[in-house]
């Protein structure tokens, strides 16, 4: 296929599906934190492929802004990991549930 | 201005459009983030808790009356990244309030648990500031990265007390699900902006209103309603965690139950009437697409009416104070629902000068709940951090004859959040009035009954509250409540039990001011949207 | 020529990707997602946007997924998912719930989608040879202009992120304590 406006959009969604399903399916907090940055990879190149098509340049720009808060919240979100794993020994998400009632 | 092939001397003598004025909160607020930190270094362990929440206060305090200097401008300001009407300037200074509340209540939560107190008033401000922002944002970019202030900080508020697992947990929980709806949100913007061409809600409006874009390229393309249909789909779905609306609300029992109770309250109220304001704004630009009203009004409806349902009858078993809180919040934000239901659907039944009367009645109701809202909210969650056993609804019992001013305060919150029937004079049941009033109006009869048959419903969790307080328990003798005059509690005129025993007493006050006369409310949101700035 | 290039882009991005998700030992999970974006980076090349690919290499794959190693490798995750997904039926019945929203997608982008193919891209591609600044200039230009305010609150994002990271992971508190997790009072 040609370099189109379609395919790369079509190339945006199926990697966000993906990631949805990661997160669905994955048990462990760091696969599924992978699986909403590739989300977020997959809305970014969403950005950049309307930028193209519409002839604009503030994709770029979101882009770049987007790429950043991710990186924060990615430090903050392994950290919380980390102080979680050091009580409980695991972060598997469906074990942890002492909050129930 | 996108300046594909402009000259570079066009580009160096660009001067962009921010004046240091109109930013006087937000710049109030992070000068008193850095000050707090930089305080907290400067000083030990007790240095730093005795003189950190003065100036925590004084931040929240100057940046409140900031507002009233009328420095902030009506219009899209900073590029348009920025819009400061009324309604969003009210729901910062509710954020603020909130804010105000944990500073007081937070030295007994930093002595009791021995956290870090630096950081902790330091991200109470960034939270403050994320919220603030968040409220008055005018560009899609520019919400999401207030939202992110906003929700980083809460997420380490949450999870700040490292020596409890719930909190850990709850932090933990409140994460990944907040990381989660940011993806949704940001895919969500990638189909407006690539609809219209612009980030900018107000931009957007002229767009979707003239149907075509000319605005920016000046090639003429029609605007595809696929995307607005999938981005505002994705956007209101991520919008819907934040706003713990059904079915996306599962994160809030778990995270208000393990965070501790200021943190708690924090969520329940900023965070949440952040986002509301932001979604108002949202909905209003979207609103002037003429098919957008029937498609939306009928996702926002659904979801408005599962949340009053699921939140109430959920609420009912709840044996957790916190956990039945975070389920009557979900039960509110239904009703809030109405209002936005309102605003999507008034350009397509008004035009002109009946448009702008009627969207500024239906956000001056909107407003007035909320504040309301929040002032409830403040008062439960306040009190009920000063029991032992803070979260267990054991503790309630006979709480009347253990300390009747704190049975009597949580009386006052219980009966305004029911806010129907026999409650009048209350905000709860003034601002639950003049919603449902303009949701009948503009023909939402249908989703007012069930809000007031859901309201009913409710009546039994939060009377029940009231009438355990008052059953007679002589022998148990734990959990009296902290605040000064009781007993052994006598406290001097500044310390934090006497702020929060003010604080509280206020709030209570408040309650029914505002009941009896809401448009007090009203009139201070115009005097502040009628100021100075140009 | 330039087709089978995008061609061969696209099966290897979505065969990274479909490594994120199905792979069973998280270090190569995340070496997959690097691969992702790499594609990705590559993708945005073709796309003419040269300083948002170079970005996305030296942040996106070069910094934060170094850190998820860097986490995943201390906490020592090389534990397998042992429970078959199939198993479990929530799950199953959300990724098919996942699945369709993607054909969803799919179809609406097949039907609705605005480009005139090739010749839209060629027009393009003139458009953006006939740019007398470069590009970067005209970035900067509008970070700095137009999009002024998420300048600026990024500092303050990342001020926080620097906060909360230090305060969640840190071992010691104020007074030399090691933090650990006490027992509930229920």
């Amino acid at each position: 296929m040609e370099l189109t406006f379609e395919a790369n959009l079509l190339l945006s969604a199926l990697l966000f599906t993906i990631g949805i399903l990661g997160v669905m399916w994955k048990r462990n907090a760091i696969s599924l934190f992978m699986s909403v940055e590739l989300m977020l990879n997959a809305a970014n190149l969403a950005f950049v492929a309307f930028a193209y098509e519409l002839g604009l340049l503030s994709g770029g720009i979101l882009v770049l802004f987007i790429m950043t808060v991710a990186a924060a919240e990615a430090g903050v979100g392994l950290a919380i990991f980390i102080s979680l794993f050091r009580g409980k020994h695991h972060i598997r998400v469906d074990e942890h549930d002492s909050l129930h009632g | 201005m996108n300046p594909i092939n402009k000259e570079i001397q066009d580009i160096v003598a660009y001067v962009p459009d921010i004046s240091l004025a109109s930013l006087a909160p937000f710049l109030i607020l992070l000068l008193g983030g850095i000050v707090c930190l930089v305080a907290d270094a400067a000083s030990d362990k007790k240095g730093s808790r005795r003189i950190l929440p003065p100036i925590a206060g004084v931040t929240l305090i100057a940046a409140i009356a900031s507002f009233f200097l009328g420095l902030v401008p009506s219009r899209p300001f900073v590029e348009g990244a920025f819009y400061g009407d009324f309604f969003a300037q009210i729901c910062c200074i509710v954020c603020l309030f909130a804010g105000l509340l944990m500073v007081i209540l937070a030295p007994r939560l930093i002595e009791r648990r021995n956290i870090p107190s630096g950081e902790f008033y330091t991200l109470i401000i960034f939270a403050s500031l994320g919220m603030c922002l968040l409220a008055m944002s005018n560009e899609l970019l520019t919400a999401f990265i207030s939202l992110e202030i906003m929700s980083l900080s809460l997420y380490v508020l949450t999870g700040i007390d490292r020596r409890s697992g719930r909190a850990a947990e709850a932090a933990f929980k409140y994460f990944i699900l907040g990381a989660f709806a940011s993806a949704l949100l940001v895919f969500g913007m990638a189909f407006l902006y690539g609809a219209t061409q612009t980030t900018r809600l107000d931009l957007m409006g002229q767009v979707l209103a003239s149907g075509y874009n000319t605005l920016i390229t000046g090639e003429t393309v029609a605007v595809n309603p696929v995307w607005i249909y999938l981005g505002f789909t994705l956007v209101f779905a991520g919008l819907c965690f934040k706003l713990t609306l059904a079915p996306f609300h599962m994160w809030a029992p778990d995270v208000y139950q393990g965070a501790n109770t200021p943190t708690a309250m924090m969520i329940a109220t900023g965070s949440k009437v952040a986002a509301f304001a932001f979604l108002i704004h949202l909905v209003t630009a979207l609103s002037f697409w003429e098919p957008f009203a029937g498609s939306a009004a009928f996702i926002i409806g659904l979801v408005a009416i599962v949340s009053m349902i699921w939140g109430n009858l959920a609420a009912l078993v709840q044996k957790d104070f916190k956990r039945m809180m975070a389920y009557s919040s979900v039960a509110h934000t239904g009703y809030m629902m109405v209002g936005v239901l309102v605003i999507v659907s008034l350009p397509a039944l008004l035009q002109g000068d009946d448009l702008a009367t009627a969207t500024a009645t239906v956000r001056q109701a909107i407003a007035l709940y909320l504040g309301g809202y929040t002032i409830m909210n403040v008062l439960a969650f306040g009190l009920a951090y000063h029991l032992d056993g803070e979260s267990n609804m054991e503790a309630y019992r006979g709480l009347f004859w253990r300390n009747p001013g704190a049975a009597f305060g949580m009386g006052i919150a219980m009966f305004s959040l029911v806010g129907i029937g026999f409650t009048p004079p209350t905000i709860g049941f003034m601002g639950k009035f003049y919603l449902f009033k303009e949701g009948v109006q503009y023909g939402f009869t249908a989703v007012v009954v069930i809000a007031v048959l859901a309201s009913v419903v409710s009546a039994f969790y939060y009377l029940g509250l009231v009438t355990r307080m008052f059953m007679r328990e002589p022998e148990t003798g734990d959990g009296a409540v902290a605040l000064c005059g009781t007993g052994a509690h006598q406290c001097g005129l500044f310390t934090s039990a006497s702020f929060t025993r003010m604080y509280l007493i206020g709030a209570g006050i408040l309650i029914f001011v505002l009941g009896l006369l809401p448009w007090l409310f009203i009139g201070v949101g115009q005097h502040l949207a009628s100021g100075i700035a140009p | 020529m330039a087709g089978l290039v995008y061609t061969l882009l696209f099966l290897i991005t979505v065969a990274f990707g479909l490594g994120v998700l199905l792979n069973r030992n998280t270090v190569s999970s995340a070496m997959c997602l690097v691969g992702v974006m790499f594609c990705i980076a590559v993708n945005y090349l073709m796309m003419r946007q040269e300083f948002v690919a170079l970005i996305q290499i030296l942040v996106y794959a070069g910094a934060i997924m170094v850190v998820f190693l860097f986490v995943i490798m201390m906490l020592n995750l090389r534990e397998r998912e042992t429970t078959p997904w199939y198993l479990r039926n929530a799950r199953f019945w959300g990724g098919a719930l996942a699945i369709v929203f993607f054909f969803v997608l799919a179809a609406g982008i097949q039907i609705f989608a605005v480009s005139g193919g090739t010749k839209a891209t060629a027009a393009k591609e003139a458009a953006i040879a006939a740019r007398e600044t470069p590009e970067v200039i005209l970035l900067a230009t509008l970070m700095l202009t137009e999009y002024i305010a998420p300048f600026l609150l990024t500092s303050v994002l990342l001020l926080v992120a620097v906060i909360g990271a230090i305060v969640m992971a840190r071992r010691k508190d104020e007074d030399g304590n090691e933090i650990l997790i006490e027992e509930e009072v229920a």
